[in-house]
């Protein structure tokens, strides 16, 4: 009971390092080629290609489920959770509602909407590829 | 390379304690309900999210490196959106009441609990300045 939990904090562990570092370099390699002008963000990108990830790796994985709940855990709960991020997509919100309240209801809207959409296609992808 | 170390660990701890939230959350209220780990660490997470905006906002002397692993690394990784996305879509298979109440929580709820952070932060600041 004790052995398992440590097994799976440790792959929830490394999974969740490397999603952050990587939502790090997306913010980084967005920074440099767009700046922090513009409407869509470096956290839009980030948490639309999780969703649509997350879609996918969710049909693959339900397929041989038990056996691989380790990776499971490592892939979905480690790296893809961390790599998309809520208190990000908040605080951005709260940012832009100093400017505008119909940007700030438009933000929300348009990722809660883009997020949900990705799922549906990263599901709809895998089981196109897959027949079933 | 320390903000990559520092971000990687911040990702490592946050990643952990979301999924120990989720157990927590499954042992009060089951798996099937939309009270979720994912609800219970996007709300903690934006409630510090909150605390911590104001506080780097109102003070001059912050480390960087301070900043990006806080909130880069562990309430970037606690909190997520993909999972969100996620049990948003399940729930369309559910009563449409549970699909418009897990909304509500996470998305007004969330907003709600960062404004409430974020404005005790800065009134207790400017008390504590005041002092």
């Amino acid at each position: 009971m004790f052995k398992n939990l440590i097994r799976e904090v440790l792959f929830v562990g490394l999974g969740g390092m490397m999603g952050a570092l990587l939502r790090h370099g997306t913010n980084t390699l967005f920074a440099s080629t767009f700046g922090d002008t513009s409407f869509i963000t470096a956290t839009t990108i980030e948490n639309v290609a999780g969703s649509l990830l997350i879609g996918v790796t969710f049909i693959l994985m339900s397929r041989k489920d038990s056996q691989n709940r380790m990776l499971n855990l490592f892939l979905l709960t480690g790296m893809i959770g961390s790599y998309t991020t809520y208190s990000g997509f908040m605080v951005e919100a709260f940012v832009l509602l100093h400017l505008s309240p119909l940007l700030f209801v438009g933000y929300l809207f348009s990722q809660v909407c883009l997020g949900l959409i990705a799922v549906v296609i990263g599901m709809k992808i895998v089981k196109l590829f897959t027949n079933s | 390379m320390t903000e990559i170390f520092l971000i990687g660990l911040g990702g490592a701890i946050g990643a952990i304690l979301r999924h120990l939230t989720g157990k927590v959350s499954m042992r009060f209220f089951g798996v099937t309900n939309i009270y979720t780990g994912t609800l219970f660490a996007n709300l903690i997470g934006c409630l510090f999210a909150g605390i911590l905006l104001a506080f780097f906002t109102h003070t001059e002397t912050i480390i960087e490196d301070t900043r990006l692993f806080l909130t880069i690394g562990i309430l970037g990784s606690y909190t997520t959106f993909s999972t969100f996305a996620f049990e948003t879509q399940r729930l369309f298979d559910k009563p449409l009441k549970d699909l418009l109440l897990y909304l509500f929580y996470q998305i007004a709820g969330a907003f709600i609990v960062l404004i409430a952070g974020y404005g005790m932060t800065v009134w207790l600041m400017r008390a504590l300045n005041n002092v």
